[in-house]
C-alpha cells in the first residue's frame, strides 16, 4: 500500500510565505512568486524522508536477560563503549560509530573528550596577542598588560586551539611582544631609578 | 595528509572583533562564530541537511547609498574648503584622504556583489549560515556542498519536483507566521516608525534654520525635536521585534541612531570650540547656552560642516524610512487582498510497509 506523508513546504525567507516546488533544484536564481525577491533553494532527500520512530527498550521477560543499568526493567542490548555498563535501546546513543550512554557523553564533552562535541573554545593565543599588541595604543597599559599577555601565553600553551589547526605562531609573537614590553618598561625604570639615585634632580 | 576540515567560500567581519566562517568537513558543515577570542561551533551533518536556501537581500544597496551619501557631503565639505573657505592644502589632503578611505569602501561594496541571507534546513531547525553574505560566495560554496550532499543522501531531480503535487495542513498552532524561536510574527503598521522618520525630516529643516535664523524658539524646538528622535526611535525598536517589517526598515532605526550618537558627539565638539574660541563665556552651562545662541554660527566651519551633516543625514534617513514604510505597508494590503491558504500535501511513493 502507498504510503503518504505530509511535507512542511520550503518559505521564502522574505515574505515567510511557502514556496512552490517547481522553483527548488534549479540551476540559477529565480524569483519567489510572492515577494519576487530573487531565491535559490535547494532541497535534498532527506526533505522528503519520514522521521524514524524512536526506540523505547523492550522490557525483560526473563531472569536469565541482563538489564540496562538505567532501566533494570528493560533488556540490555549493548555495553557502553565508553564506561562498559550495559545499555536498552532507550539508552544506546550512536555518537559516531560507537554506543555511548548519556552519562559518558556529557562527561565526555565536559572533560573534550569527544571532539565534535566542541561548541566552544577559548582562544588563549588569540588572548594573549590582543593583550598585547592593542595596548600599545596608549603604551602606558603595557606596564600591566604585557605580564597578563606573557601569563595568559603561558598558561594556555597545551590549551586546546581551535577547531581548525592552527600553529602556536600567535603564542610565540604574543610572549616575544610581551618581553619587549617589558624589558622597556624594566630600562625606563631603570633609567629614572639610576637618575633619582644619582641625585641629578 | 588530507585536510580534515576544507574552508568554504565566504566570510563575513563585523566590525573589527567578529568573524564568521563555514567550513566542509567528511560528514559535516561546521559553521563557526567567533566574538573576540572565543569561537562558538555548530555541526550540521551532511546526512541530515533538508535544504540550503538563499535569497537576495538589500544590504548591500543600503550600504553603497550610505557610503555614497558620505562621500557626497565630504567631496561637498572639500569643494567649499578649497573654493570658499581656501584651506590649506595639508587640510585639504586629509579631507580627500577620508574621502578616499569611504571610496575605496563604496568600491569593495560594490565589487563584492550583491548580498543574501543563507539559511540550512534539518528536521528540527533552520539555521542562518551568516558567512554566507554575498550571493556569489553563497553561490560558490553551494556548489561545493551540493556535490558531496548528494554523493551521501542521493539527488531529486527537478521533475520529481514537478510531480510532486502537495497538500500540507499546518496545525493551527504554527499557522501564523513565526520567528527561529518560534515568537509569532504580527503585522507592524509603523505608527513609531512614521514618526520618528517624521521628526528626522522636521530636525533636517531645523538645522537649516539654525544655521540662518539662530534664536531661542528655534534652538528650543530643535531640543523637542531631538527628544521626540530618542522616544520614538526606542518605541519604533520595540515595536519592530518580531514583526513582519523587513531588515532593511529594521535597519533604519539602528541607522537614526548612529546618525542622534553622531549628532551628540558633534554638538559636544562645537560646544568645545565654541568654549575654547570664547574662554570668557564659560562660568556655567547656562552661560554657555546664552553665548552659543546668541553667536552665528556661519563664523565657524566646524558649525557649518557640522550642520550640513546634520541636514543632509537627518533628511537621508528620514524620506529612506518614509519610503520604505510606505512600500511595506502597501505589500501587507496587497497581501490581505491576495490572502489565502496555502495546503500541500505530499503523494511522493516511499518503501511499501510491507515489505520491509
Amino acid at each position: 500500500m502507498e504510503a503518504v506523508y505530509e511535507v512542511p513546504p520550503l518559505t521564502c525567507k522574505n515574505c515567510l510565505k511557502a514556496l512552490p516546488w517547481e522553483i527548488c533544484n534549479t540551476p540559477d536564481l529565480t524569483k519567489c512568486p510572492h515577494c519576487n525577491v530573487s531565491i535559490l533553494a535547494v532541497v535534498f532527500p532527506a526533505m522528503f524522508r519520514p522521521a524514524g520512530a524512536g526506540k523505547i527498550g523492550e522490557t525483560i521477560l526473563t531472569d536469565q536477560e541482563a538489564g540496562c543499568f538505567y532501566h533494570p526493567t528493560k533488556k540490555a542490548v549493548v555495553a557502553c563503549s565508553n564506561c562498559g555498563r550495559f545499555l536498552c535501546s532507550l539508552c544506546d546513543i550512536d555518537f559516531g560509530g560507537q554506543h555511548i550512554c548519556s552519562l559518558c557523553i556529557a562527561a565526555g564533552q565536559k572533560n573534550r573528550n569527544f571532539k565534535n562535541l566542541d561548541n566552544r573554545r577559548v582562544l588563549y593565543d588569540d588572548l594573549a596577542l590582543a593583550l598585547a599588541i592593542i595596548p600599545l595604543i596608549t603604551v602606558y597599559f603595557t606596564l600591566i598588560t604585557a605580564p597578563i599577555a606573557l601569563y595568559v601565553a603561558i598558561r594556555g600553551w597545551k590549551a586546546p586551539l581551535s577547531i581548525i589547526p592552527r600553529t602556536k605562531f600567535r603564542f610565540i609573537l604574543a610572549i616575544v611582544i610581551a618581553l619587549f614590553e617589558i624589558a622597556g618598561w624594566v630600562v625606563l625604570i631603570g633609567i629614572v631609578f639610576f637618575r633619582f639615585g644619582r641625585g641629578s634632580f | 595528509m588530507e585536510k580534515e576540515y576544507i574552508r568554504l567560500p565566504g566570510r563575513r567581519m563585523l566590525a573589527v572583533w567578529g568573524v564568521d566562517s563555514l567550513w566542509l568537513a567528511k560528514d559535516h558543515i561546521l559553521s563557526i562564530k567567533k566574538r573576540g577570542y572565543v569561537e562558538e561551533y555548530r555541526r550540521f551533518y551532511l546526512t541530515d541537511v533538508q535544504s540550503i536556501l538563499m535569497d537576495q537581500t538589500g544590504d548591500g544597496t543600503v550600504w553603497s547609498l550610505i557610503l555614497g551619501f558620505v562621500i557626497a557631503v565630504l567631496l561637498l565639505i572639500f569643494g567649499l574648503a578649497w573654493r570658499v573657505w581656501e584651506w590649506e592644502t595639508a587640510g585639504l589632503i586629509a579631507w580627500g584622504i577620508l574621502a578616499g578611505i569611504f571610496f575605496l569602501g563604496l568600491l569593495i561594496n560594490l565589487l563584492k556583489g550583491p548580498t543574501c541571507d543563507c539559511f540550512i534546513q534539518t528536521a528540527v531547525q533552520i539555521d542562518p549560515l551568516p558567512s554566507l553574505h554575498r550571493i556569489r560566495a553563497a553561490r560558490k560554496a553551494i556548489q561545493i556542498i551540493r556535490p558531496r550532499i548528494e554523493s551521501i543522501q542521493g539527488s531529486v531531480p527537478q521533475q520529481e519536483l514537478l510531480s510532486i503535487r502537495s497538500e500540507y495542513s499546518a496545525p493551527e498552532k504554527s499557522s501564523s507566521a513565526e520567528t527561529q524561536l518560534g515568537e509569532p510574527i504580527h503585522h507592524e503598521s509603523g505608527i513609531f516608525h512614521l514618526t520618528l522618520f517624521s521628526f528626522l525630516i522636521a530636525y533636517a529643516i531645523f538645522s537649516v534654520l539654525d544655521l540662518f535664523y539662530r534664536n531661542v524658539p528655534i534652538y528650543a524646538g530643535g531640543l523637542v525635536i531631538l527628544t521626540g528622535i530618542l522616544i520614538s526611535m526606542i518605541g519604533a525598536a520595540i515595536r519592530q521585534r518580531n514583526s513582519d517589517m523587513k531588515s532593511i526598515l529594521k535597519r533604519t532605526v539602528w541607522y537614526s541612531l548612529a546618525l542622534l550618537i553622531a549628532i551628540a558627539l558633534g554638538g559636544y565638539v562645537n560646544i568645545f570650540l565654541f568654549t575654547l574660541r570664547f574662554p570668557q563665556a564659560v562660568f556655567n552651562q547656562w552661560g554657555i547656552m546664552q553665548s552659543m545662541i546668541k553667536s552665528n554660527p556661519l563664523d565657524s566651519t566646524f558649525s557649518i560642516i557640522f550642520h550640513i551633516f546634520c541636514t543632509a543625514g537627518s533628511m537621508f534617513i528620514g524620506m529612506v524610512g518614509i519610503i520604505l514604510l510606505v512600500r511595506h505597508n502597501n505589500s501587507y494590503r496587497r497581501q490581505v487582498l491576495i490572502s489565502g491558504q496555502n495546503t500541500m500535501v505530499a503523494n511522493h511513493p516511499i518503501e511499501d510497509q510491507a515489505g520491509e
